[in-house]
């Protein structure tokens, strides 16, 4: 009886586009929704927290949050200020943003007064360009990855994975290297992990010769590269979920590193 | 929610919340009950959106929409009839049910169907899904698919071949 087939075929309604009001109003919702979970979870969290600070006194814990590996961090939502060219949606629970210069968003515990340029015992965030720009003059190559963090007429001061300082001197065509302190310009090569997805891209983990690890990803056209101190402990897992919730603004600088 | 992932989401509710609606109605046979099944939908779509946004959003949300429906016909505090004391003062306009203008005979006839019996049939020949994605968005496999539209079908027709007869009556 195709009859019948025809008739609630006929049914289906042509969609329409949705107006601007309507869809404002389930942004609301959904935003309201994710605010209230947000409260949920940092009660639920404290309550816990509470309990287990009574119980403490006599007991010692054993156990871990599965999200956090033993002696690691766990990742809570982040409801403080953001700084200038980024959203951070979770971050490692005791943390805090330390702040943002040229392109590089600092995390670091509350108190931290180290420069921003010290990537010691923090995570550090960069934007950099995606692809870089035509070259045009003299290339110059580096048998290490550097960041350099400042540029001061013809000198290039560089924060080396140690959290040492090197420093590069241009000299006409000339090109002086001092290299880290304490480093050999031969160190380890980065040992690349897995490839994770982040915000539909592909993103890469690797790890240094000191232990620090780089994940870098791109997200729209810029491209970010997270670096996690070895003493954070933060598994792959939670670096992907810290990475997802970070938005780089239109704001944003881009890094010279 | 992350920036770009709320400009996804906007940019998959601008596109489909009408056709969801539309489903919706047919599901349930009242504007208002749809446009509140619609909203939660989209509210729990908002809050699952980095995992929906991985997968077949379309049907991603039409489970979702199917599981609201259901739930909400569970509930037990959900009365299909309410009775009053007195008249309301004005009358009330009828809000567009779907189907209502083009057939309103068949869209009562859905309705006597059972929830998950209409759900698969309004699924797979008025939103013209396949069985596999109408099997995706119930929740059940292929063959349950097959077996409730095929007595969905039997039952739609034999309730209307009656509804003329009691439409003289």
């Amino acid at each position: 009886m195709t009859d019948l087939h025809d008739r609630l075929a006929a049914l289906r309604v042509t969609s329409a586009p949705t107006d601007e009001p309507t869809l404002a109003a389930d942004l609301r919702r959904g935003r309201r929704a994710a605010a209230r979970r947000r409260s949920v979870r940092i009660a639920t969290t404290s309550a816990f927290a509470l309990g287990i600070g009574g119980v403490t006194t006599a007991v010692v814990v054993t156990g871990s949050h599965s999200d956090a590996p033993a002696g690691g961090v766990r990742l809570v939502d982040y409801t403080g200020a953001q700084q200038p060219g980024f959203t951070v949606d979770e971050i490692p629970a005791g943390y805090v943003l330390q702040g943002v210069q040229a392109g590089t968003l600092d995390v670091a515990l509350p108190g931290d007064t180290s420069s921003l340029d010290d990537f010691r015992d923090k995570i550090v965030v960069t934007v950099e360009q995606a692809s870089p720009p035509p070259a045009s003059g003299p290339q110059w190559s580096y048998r290490e990855r550097v960041r350099v963090s400042r540029h001061h007429g013809g000198t290039l001061h560089y924060r080396c994975p140690n959290g040492s300082t090197g420093v590069i001197r241009v000299t006409g065509q000339r090109l002086i290297h001092d290299p880290c302190p304490g480093s050999s310009t031969t160190s380890a090569p980065d040992t690349v992990g897995t490839t994770i997805d982040v915000d539909g891209s592909a993103g890469t983990i690797s790890r240094n010769g000191e232990g620090a690890t780089y994940f870098r990803y791109t997200s729209g056209d810029v491209r970010v590269v997270i670096q996690v101190w070895p003493t954070f402990g933060l598994t792959d897992a939670q670096l992907r979920e810290f990475a997802d919730g970070i938005t780089v603004t239109p704001d944003a600088q881009l890094s010279h590193g | 929610m992350r920036r770009t992932h709320e400009a996804e989401y906007e940019d998959f509710v601008r596109g489909h919340r009408a056709e969801l609606l539309a489903t919706a109605r047919h599901l349930t046979g009242d504007h208002h009950l749809a446009e509140d099944l619609v909203q939660t939908m989209l509210t729990k779509l908002y809050l699952a959106w980095p995992r929906a946004r991985q997968t077949n959003t379309g049907g991603y949300a039409r489970r979702v929409l199917v599981n609201c429906f259901v739930d909400h016909r569970r509930r037990p505090w959900v009365r299909r009839e309410q009775s009053a004391v007195t008249m309301p003062a004005h009358a009330t306009s009828p809000a567009p049910d779907a189907g209502d203008a083009i057939d309103p005979e068949l869209s009562g006839a859905l309705l006597e169907l059972p929830p998950r019996m209409r759900a698969a049939v309004v699924l797979r020949h008025v939103e013209d899904l396949s069985v596999e994605e109408t099997a995706r968005a119930l929740g059940c496999s292929t063959g349950n698919v097959k077996s409730q539209t095929a007595r969905g079908l039997d039952k739609l027709r034999d309730l209307l071949a009656t509804t003329p007869e009691r439409n003289h009556r």
